[in-house]
Parts: C-alpha cells; sequence; structure tokens
C-alpha cells in the first residue's frame, strides 16, 4: 500500500484544509486555537501515511496514546474530536480514494486506524503504557543559546544511579560528565567522532588543522555532521567500565565462601565478561536517564562512533579516563531533530515481529 | 521541579515468582511493543532478537535454568552446584522456573535494511550490524541497546504490578544452546530476563545494609 500513502500524502494540504473548514462551520465555538488543532490533525494525518506505507498500526497506537497522560484524558469534549477525524478519514476515502475497488485495502486499512483512534480516545491505552521515552527524537544540534538547569541534570543522574539494577550490586560503570562550560573538550570530542568518521570512510585524518579542512569541505558552512550535537550539546556523558576494589558486605562474605566476580578482575577474559554486563547495564542506566530528562524536557542522544581505544583519548583533558569509553550521550535543549530532515516512513526500525519473537506461538 | 517517573523504584530482584499467571500473553504483547516502540537504536537497527518463553513451555524454561546453574559450577569451578550451595536453600536462577515469561535477548545481523539504509550503503557507508562475518561491534551496540528495551519493558512492567529480573550468569556461546527446542536462537545469548508476580524477593533475605551498590559519586563524576 506504498503508492496509496504516497498518493494520500500528496493531497495532505487540501484533507488537511478541508477539514478544518468543516470544523469551522460545523463546530464554530470549539476553539480559537485553530492553529493547536491543525498542529495535531497533521500528527494523526502523518500517522495514517506512515501506517498505511508500513501496513500496520504502530503510528496510530502511538498518537493515539497521547490523548491520554498517567491515566487520564487530555480532552474532556472528546466527542467533536471524534466528529473532526471521523470526517478526514470519510474525506479521504470519498475524495482522494474514491472508494474505487484497487484501493479497497487500503480504505479498509484506514478504516482500522480510524477504529483504533476513536477506541483509544474514548478508553484510553489498555495498559499504563505511557513512558516519557515516547518524546524521545535523535537531535542533529542543540540549541545554545539555551540554558539547561543543572539540578534537573542532577537529579536525573541520581535518579538513573537510584533506579539502574545491577548485577550483585556491582555497577561495573562510571558516568563522566562534561559540564556546559566545558566547550573546548565538548570541541575536542566532536573532533575525535569526526577522525573516526574519516578513518571508517577510508581516509584518515588525524591532525585538527586537516578535521577542520575536511569539515569545511565535506560539510560547508550550512550542512553539519551527524555529530555536531556533541559540540553542541549542554551535557556530554562518557560512559566507561569501572573495576570494583571496594566489596560490600555482602559480595566480601560470598567472595569468602570462594565466589568469582568479573566485575573484581583488572585483566584477562574476567575482566572481559565484566565489560560485557557494563555495556548490558549502561544501555540500562541511560534509559533512566533519558527517561528523567524527557520528563523534563531535555532532550538526549547517543553516539556511538568515535575512537574505542583509551589510546585516542590521551590529551590532558581526557585524564579523568582511566579505561575505554563504552558509550557517549549528550543532553540539552534541541533545536534540530533527525527526524525533521529524515521522514520515518522512509527510516523505520524493523518491524515488531522481526524483532521479538514469541515462542509459544510455534 | 522535576517529574521523575517512579515507576522504577518498585523494582526488587526476584528469587521466585507466584505461579498463577500474572497476565496473559496477548496483553504481556502489548508491553513488548510499547518497549519496541520507544526503544532508540543506531541507525534504526535493532541488532537483537528478544525470544519470548510464554507460560506454556515450561519444559524450556527448566532447560535454561539447567544452563544457568551449570554455567555457575563451570565459572566458579564447583562440580556439582546444586548439591553443594542449594541443598537447603532454593537455588538462584529458581526465578526463571517459576517465572510466567521468559526472555532471552540475542544477537541479530540484519539482512534486509531499510530504504534509507540501502541508499546509504550505495554511497560507501558500512555498517557494523549488517557485518556477518566479524560481530563483535555489532555485539558491543546490541547489548547496549538491550539495556535501553530492558530498562522500557521493565519500567512499563512495575506500573502494570508486574515484577521482573535480569540473569547474566549463562553459556553465551551459541554451541552451548543446540538442542532442538532452543533451534529458534541463531545467534550468541547476550541477556536473560524474567517477568511475573514476585513471590520471594533477593532483599528478603539479603538485608540492604550488607549489599548497598556503589555510592552515587563513585559512579557519576561530574569532570
Amino acid at each position: 500500500m506504498k503508492k496509496q500513502a504516497m498518493l494520500i500524502r500528496s493531497y495532505r494540504n487540501q484533507i488537511i484544509n478541508a477539514v478544518m473548514n468543516w470544523q469551522k462551520e460545523n463546530y464554530p465555538d470549539r476553539t480559537n486555537r485553530y492553529d493547536k488543532c491543525e498542529r495535531d490533525l497533521r500528527y494523526v494525518f502523518k500517522a495514517y501515511c506512515s501506517d498505511i506505507y508500513t501496513n500496520s498500526t504502530n503510528s496510530i497506537e502511538n498518537i493515539s496514546s497521547k490523548y491520554w497522560f498517567n491515566n487520564k484524558r487530555q480532552i474532556i469534549e472528546y466527542k467533536t474530536e471524534l466528529a473532526v477525524h471521523k470526517f478526514m478519514v470519510d474525506y479521504i476515502i470519498k475524495e482522494i480514494l474514491q472508494e474505487e475497488e484497487d484501493f479497497k485495502d487500503c480504505t479498509e486499512h484506514l478504516k482500522k486506524l480510524y477504529d483504533i483512534l476513536e477506541d483509544t480516545i474514548v478508553f484510553g491505552p489498555k495498559y499504563t503504557s505511557f513512558t516519557h521515552l515516547n518524546y524521545y527524537k535523535y537531535v542533529y544540534q542543540y540549541d545554545e543559546l539555551e540554558d539547561v538547569d543543572h539540578n534537573l541534570i542532577e537529579q536525573a543522574l541520581y535518579d538513573a544511579w537510584k533506579n539502574t539494577p545491577s548485577k550483585n550490586n556491582f555497577m561495573p560503570y562510571q558516568v563522566h560528565v562534561i559540564r556546559p562550560e566545558d566547550i573546548a573538550i565538548k570541541e575536542l570530542i566532536y573532533y575525535k567522532c569526526l577522525e573516526n568518521e574519516t578513518k571508517a570512510n577510508g581516509n584518515h585524518i588525524t591532525d585538527l588543522e586537516g578535521l577542520k579542512k575536511y569539515e569545511q569541505d565535506e560539510y560547508g558552512s550550512d550542512n553539519k555532521p551527524n555529530y555536531y550535537n556533541v559540540k553542541s550539546a549542554h551535557y556530554i556523558l562518557i560512559f566507561t567500565q569501572r573495576v570494583e576494589t571496594i566489596p560490600n558486605q555482602h559480595q566480601q562474605d560470598l567472595i569468602d565462601r570462594g565466589f568469582v566476580y568479573e566485575q573484581m578482575a583488572k585483566n584477562g577474559p574476567k575482566k572481559d565478561s565484566a565489560k560485557s554486563v557494563a555495556y548490558l547495564e549502561i544501555g540500562m542506566f541511560c534509559s533512566n536517564f533519558a527517561n528523567a530528562c524527557l520528563a523534563s524536557g531535555i532532550d538526549i542522544s547517543h553516539t556511538l562512533c568515535f575512537p574505542s581505544d583509551k589510546k585516542y583519548w590521551s590529551e590532558p583533558e581526557f585524564s579523568f579516563l582511566d579505561m575505554n569509553p563504552l558509550l557517549i550521550m549528550t543532553a540539552g535543549k534541541a533545536i534540530k531533530y533527525r527526524r525533521d530532515s529524515i521522514p520515518l516512513y522512509l527510516d523505520p526500525k524493523p518491524d515488531f515481529e522481526r524483532i521479538v519473537n514469541i515462542v509459544d506461538k510455534k | 521541579m522535576i517529574d521523575l517517573d517512579t515507576s522504577l523504584e518498585k523494582y526488587k530482584y526476584v528469587r521466585e515468582y507466584e505461579e498463577d499467571l500474572s497476565i496473559s500473553p496477548q496483553d504481556f504483547q502489548q508491553l513488548l511493543f510499547k518497549a519496541w516502540q520507544v526503544t532508540p537504536s543506531k541507525n534504526n537497527f535493532m541488532p537483537y532478537n528478544v525470544h519470548v518463553i510464554g507460560p506454556d513451555k515450561q519444559h524450556l524454561k527448566d532447560l535454561v535454568y539447567k544452563k544457568c546453574v551449570g554455567n555457575e559450577g563451570t565459572v566458579d569451578s564447583v562440580s556439582d552446584v546444586e548439591k553443594l550451595r542449594y541443598s537447603k536453600v532454593k537455588p538462584r536462577y529458581w526465578n526463571i522456573v517459576s517465572s510466567d515469561y521468559v526472555l532471552l535477548f540475542t544477537l541479530r545481523i540484519e539482512t534486509e535494511p531499510s530504504e534509507f539504509q540501502q541508499d546509504a550503503i550505495r554511497r560507501g557507508i558500512t555498517f557494523e550490524a549488517m557485518d556477518q562475518k566479524n560481530t563483535t561491534a555489532a555485539a558491543h551496540n546490541a547489548k547496549i541497546e538491550i539495556g535501553m528495551f530492558s530498562s522500557a519493558l521493565s519500567s512499563l512492567c512495575l506500573k502494570n504490578n508486574l515484577d521482573i529480573s535480569h540473569i547474566l550468569c549463562f553459556p553465551t556461546n551459541l554451541e552451548r544452546w543446540n538442542e532442538e527446542e532452543f533451534s529458534f536462537i541463531e545467534r550468541q545469548v547476550l541477556m536473560i530476563m524474567t517477568v511475573g508476580k514476585g513471590k520471594h524477593y533477593r532483599r528478603d533475605i539479603i538485608p540492604l545494609d550488607k549489599d548497598q551498590k556503589p555510592n552515587f559519586d563513585r559512579i557519576v563524576k561530574m569532570v
């Protein structure tokens, strides 16, 4: 149904205008914020197009769940909302798809999507499925003119530390936090990412001047490299492995009884095993940190393309790094997102069924 | 004031789950779907699979349990772990046997890139998430992203009064998962997670004052 999705999308402005005019005519007293109505309508329209394109229901489930927050519907008078959305779907079927036989599948799918929207607006998502991670969007550039309250970041870090579980309570990793004022360090990290890009592309440039020239030649003054979020971020978090040297009382009791902990290994395969655990737990920590940041309107992004060997971080500015960096995360107020330039329908994640295998179905 | 989502505060490591089914497979699938939906992924590859062993597959859970106990013996060089360590108390990993759902996270190498990824490949960009031979880098990314997925799922489960626990002591190599029952596993196992309604918790027998995590300042360093 990709063709039909593109066809509907090409009539976007006509459809939205028709719906807005219908609403003004039939419900003139509903609102004086038509700009907000139009914005929300466009979100739902986009979800329809995306789900028809991918023959799924993911986008409409997601967008309709946003009508609810913490088990409470966010609009009181929802019948008008439903009438407006019903009009939009009917208009698409009648005016764009024109009830043609070739478009029968698309028409049926669109009706199904509307049913999901209606059901969710009226009754809410079946489970408490709200998470602030819904707000996540990969950041291309942060707004350096905006301030981020340091207390919010500290609180989010504390929340992540407190609520992230750890195998045998070791937490075999460290989080090094670079502050907004450390502009020079952020720039150094940015150029390390850029250096890594040149290496991956088979044109390894190592000196700063060479990298600045590469940046200018490759991206010019208007475009920004993927890693510009690192340079413009308010905060940068560098995650490294951590070897425990001070076990807690329970850990010590078990060590005395013959238990072996890889999180305390200083070298060898056991240290590698601990690194494997660190990767998983860093993922958990950063997800919890992300959730807390997004709840406060702070955007985050992850960076996994950087020199992973500590020997490439030899500048005195990075003397705090005693192990290889495993993940870089940025936080701040975004000004430009990846999704602004790469639409979801072109760049979807693999379908749910390709990732999650319900073994008891077989 | 920061708006903190506190559902994760309910987390406690489960030693044993209640026997009654806590959530139907259809409903649990909705939570899995949400976790899939909100978990970000490098270049949108999602280099992992989540194999969900449901309530009616007890024999599979028993097999997973045996692998974990066997692995403990190998790691600690103890010949009969069950007899030596668990003759009087229920073994660690009993959460696997008693859980409603066991999730096996495995590495996944992409073979069907999206249109956007294909465009990038045509422009000469290589993706470790598609490298069939050297899977080390993909596995590193997969572990971080599995951590994110499981954290999102944990939050959803705890919000809906379900308990969860993670297991990281098990044989990772594919050769150790060669039984017919595990034919769905194509690449190395990276993490195990269990879900259900907790009956006994680790904290019931190991008090917090003896088993604290490292202090905040030892983990988070303000540079």
